[in-house]
């Protein structure tokens, strides 16, 4: 191995030509390896359950045949349920049965879920974003228009009393 | 960044640590900024320890994590931008030797990686050259013929500020071809090796 007195220059006081080199590397990398994209956000939304000290609920995946949704159209849906020592939770989820609006457009899911509660507030992370609902009467809600991706579900009792509850990540 | 007189600007470290100092205090916004300022650095230095792209996300996502978990153990504010670098550094040691990689040795390594190893530019997509310009290609080329150590050492440092230079390498635990104060043999070398390419130009 060299010593750092063998290269030429490795002693001197950094110039502005080294800065020029370092920030022309700094483009170049960027390209080549850029942050992947929505890191950040996943990074962000990481932060805010851990603050949240939700609960964890544990999932029971319950694979169900698919349903038929008319004569010929056979719509796959997959209920699965979480439970927690507060609240559970059964979500089915529907492949959008309309075709997207262009073929260009993401097809999106319908998520229908019961809780075991009454008026709690329902909150769905997936792909970035986030879809807020709150439970019937009967413990029921719906959320439409979903792209699918890895999701998880916040929830929280009526009147946000007791520790949140958050599921695993599923797949919708 | 201009080739004129620097400007004296805050350093990473500075921002850093001005962003984890209000969020300890109460202002939980101010997370979100400090995990802007620094996921670029960390996922470079998960990286440059030969991660896939799968496992640098893990890998920086889980040193968030232990910073949430840890804000208070952490004394100096200042020290938020050394102590993330050196937990994603542990945690991609530690997955790796998890992973049973053959080359990963039983300690958190001083100085990364062999000089003889493929080098940490093995782990970019070769199509991806095609996006850059002539001039960058070169800046690349020069790059990737570097030691294995100095490849990762740059990798990292070119995205933090000079005045940050002496701790992260530091942090990367990198004492031979530290940069900062002085040039150090790595960034030495490729200055080196540009200006002995008569096809380089920094104009």
């Amino acid at each position: 191995m060299t010593t750092d007195d063998s290269v030429v220059g490795a002693q001197d006081t950094l110039d502005d030509l080294d800065a020029t080199i370092l920030a022309a590397a700094r483009e170049v990398i960027a390209r080549l390896d850029p942050v992947p994209a929505g890191l950040t956000d996943r990074i962000k939304f990481e932060i805010t359950l851990a603050a949240l000290h939700a609960e964890i609920a544990d999932l029971e995946r319950m694979p169900l045949a698919g349903v038929r949704g008319d004569d010929t159209a056979y719509v796959p849906t997959e209920s699965v349920t979480f439970t927690s020592s507060t609240l559970s939770l059964m979500v089915t989820v529907a492949v959008g049965d309309e075709s997207p609006a262009s073929p260009a457009t993401e097809p999106t899911v319908r998520v229908d879920g019961w809780v075991t509660a009454g008026g709690a507030e329902v909150e769905l992370f997936v792909a970035g974003q986030s879809f807020q609902a709150v439970s019937d009467a009967h413990g029921r809600f719906v959320i439409e228009g979903v792209p699918r991706g890895s999701a998880r579900f916040v929830l929280r009792a009526p009147g946000g009393a007791g520790r949140p509850v958050i599921t695993p990540t599923m797949e919708i | 960044m201009s080739t004129d007189t620097p400007v004296p600007v805050a350093s990473l470290a500075s921002r850093a640590a001005a962003a984890f100092t209000a969020y300890r205090l109460g202002d939980r916004d101010r997370m979100g900024e400090l995990v802007d300022l620094v996921t670029p650095v960390l996922w470079h230095t998960a990286r440059a320890q030969h991660l896939d792209v799968h496992t640098a996300e893990d890998v920086v996502q889980t040193a968030w994590i232990r910073l949430v978990d840890h804000a208070d153990a952490i004394d100096d504010a200042q020290a938020v931008l050394g102590w993330l670098i050196t937990t994603v550094r542990r945690e991609a040691w530690r997955t790796s030797k998890q992973a049973g990689r053959a080359d990963v040795v039983d300690e958190v390594p001083e100085a990364a990686l062999a000089d003889e190893s493929p080098g940490t530019a093995a782990t970019i997509d070769p199509s991806l050259l095609a996006v850059l310009r002539e001039g960058q290609r070169l800046l690349w080329r020069h790059i990737a013929d570097l030691p294995e150590r100095c490849q990762a050492l740059l990798r990292v440092i070119a995205f933090v500020d000079r005045p940050d230079y002496a701790a992260v390498s530091r942090a990367l635990g990198m004492p031979v071809g530290s940069i900062g104060p002085t040039r150090g043999r790595c960034l030495a070398k490729l200055r080196v090796a540009l200006l002995a390419d008569p096809k380089w130009s920094h104009s």
